[in-house]
């Protein structure tokens, strides 16, 4: 009786602290400067496609879900530092990323893209052509380091906000930039003759990673199941494609 | 669109800015107890016996005036963060301590005020002239009622110009807090004219609201500043 009492305890301890916490409510943390995915409207609320589609994972989960703006750069020290529990904002899941967070199932993957100005006639975006034109992107992204792999010693602007390169695109005080096909496709929208998409950047894996998906502490595997769960859901009931027929005429899913 | 369009219309961002605006006013109010209660403490510190205080002090005021005020914000909301999750783990509590944004930002604004408050507290303290505590004391009265009845009054008619200033940089610093995604006044412009690619119309409102803030304060100040003059003889 005693060694049981013994046992009991020790499992007791030992299951304590690591046992799996009941997620009633997970807190989403985004970057709303990112249109159509993630951006804040007139009433100071965080809409888009992103927030309506956690908002669908949330009721396959059951849980409730809430949602706070989180610049960029601070994204991932937040989630760790537990200001939220999961990162859901086109985030693409780099092999560097996944040293820091734990990545949940891909649920979208889009076409990076170089822009330029409407008036800027040349499609030429090797290193040389670009020499002493500027390029803008937001920082510590996929197209950053893309920019910074592939163009050594090119000007490049650093932005905090993911809509702030194509706004100073748009002003004329830089000549190109590189961004997600969909974030740029949705500016143009609000800024006819602006500007246009010259090529799409093909994905290669060690830089942009196979797609976005949602970021949690490494500790949290039991929420990343719960996620990959609700995920393989919406897509088997068409909750996924009814979501995004709201936002985007062509197909996101990815595979 | 037209600027009252964008502003007052049916999807109009004047809404958020005032909801900001509250936010702005609250934490610049919320800020003040710990904000001047603790920079008259580290004065107290300052002025103390104990050497160890006075050393504390002197280095806290140091510290928090030498570095940038945004640092100090975001040491205290990443840093105090992991802190309490480390003792909660320690603790071994099943659940973690949350701090949000608006907290952090008041307990970092305070750190902050704190440090600059202390030198006005200790300008006024040594305003006062020595020979009222001494009076105060000669008739009987303990240290502490000498401070809390005799120095204290007369150092808060002196201190307020001072406070008042720290107050007027208090308001423009709770501006630092948007960095922390909490919808302040300076973060609901910058959303706005985001979202309206009309920078110039919304940054312009909410310095219109800060200086309108400005305005407030002036007044309130000569109300206290009055009010603390009491009895006074001029010359």
């Amino acid at each position: 009786m005693v060694r049981f009492g013994l046992a009991l305890a020790v499992g007791v301890l030992l299951a304590g602290p690591v046992a799996a916490k009941d997620w009633t409510t997970v807190r989403f943390g985004m970057d709303a400067t990112y249109p159509p995915f993630e951006s804040v409207n007139s009433s100071g609320q965080i809409v888009g496609f992103e927030v309506d589609y956690a908002k669908a994972l949330c009721v396959k989960m059951k849980v409730t879900c809430t949602f706070q703006n989180q610049d960029w750069d601070g994204v991932i020290p937040a989630l760790l530092s537990g200001k939220f529990d999961v990162i859901f904002s086109s985030m693409n899941m780099t092999p560097a990323r996944a040293q820091r967070v734990l990545f949940s199932e891909m649920y979208y993957a889009t076409a990076p893209v170089w822009v330029t100005s409407a008036a800027n006639k040349n499609d030429d975006v090797s290193i040389g052509a670009l020499k002493g034109k500027s390029v803008g992107t937001q920082s510590s992204t996929i197209f950053a380091t893309y920019l910074d792999k592939n163009y050594g010693g090119l000007d490049v602007k650093l932005y905090p906000g993911g809509d702030e390169p194509f706004m100073d695109l748009a002003s004329g005080r830089i000549d190109y930039s590189v961004g997600d096909i969909l974030v740029a496709q949705k500016f143009m929208e609000g800024h006819a003759g602006c500007c246009r998409i010259i090529k799409e950047i093909p994905r290669t894996p060690d830089i942009f990673g196979p797609g976005v998906g949602a970021a949690f502490r490494p500790d949290d595997r039991d929420l990343a199941a719960m996620f990959n769960k609700a995920i393989a859901e919406a897509d088997a009931d068409g909750t996924y494609k009814a979501t995004a027929a709201k936002y985007f005429t062509i197909d996101i899913r990815g595979k | 669109m037209d600027a009252f369009e964008l502003l007052f219309g049916a999807q109009g961002w004047a809404g958020l800015l005032l909801r900001g605006a509250v936010v702005t006013v609250g934490l610049s109010l919320a800020t003040i107890p710990a904000g001047f209660g603790g920079g008259l403490a580290l004065a107290l510190l300052r002025r103390s016996r104990s050497a160890l205080g006075r050393r504390f002090a002197r280095a806290y005021v140091w510290f928090f005036r030498g570095i940038p005020d945004l640092l100090s914000l975001f040491l205290v909301y990443f840093g105090l963060q992991s802190l309490l999750n480390w003792g909660g783990r320690l603790l071994g509590l099943g659940w973690r301590p949350e701090m949000d944004a608006f907290a952090a930002g008041v307990i970092a604004l305070s750190v902050v005020v704190a440090a600059y408050s202390s030198e006005v507290w200790l300008g006024a303290w040594a305003a006062v002239p020595a020979g009222q505590s001494e009076a105060a004391r000669s008739l009987g009265l303990r240290p502490r009622v000498v401070f809390r009845r005799v120095v204290l009054p007369q150092m808060v008619r002196v201190a307020l110009p001072g406070l008042g200033n720290v107050w007027m940089v208090l308001i423009k610093d709770t501006s630092l807090i948007s960095t922390l995604a909490v919808m302040d006044l300076l973060r609901a412009a910058s959303e706005a004219s985001r979202a309206t690619s009309r920078p110039i119309l919304f940054y312009v409102a909410a310095g219109v609201i800060y200086l309108a803030f400005s305005v407030v304060s002036g007044l309130g100040q000569a109300v206290l500043e009055r009010r603390a003059g009491r009895g006074l003889v001029a010359g």
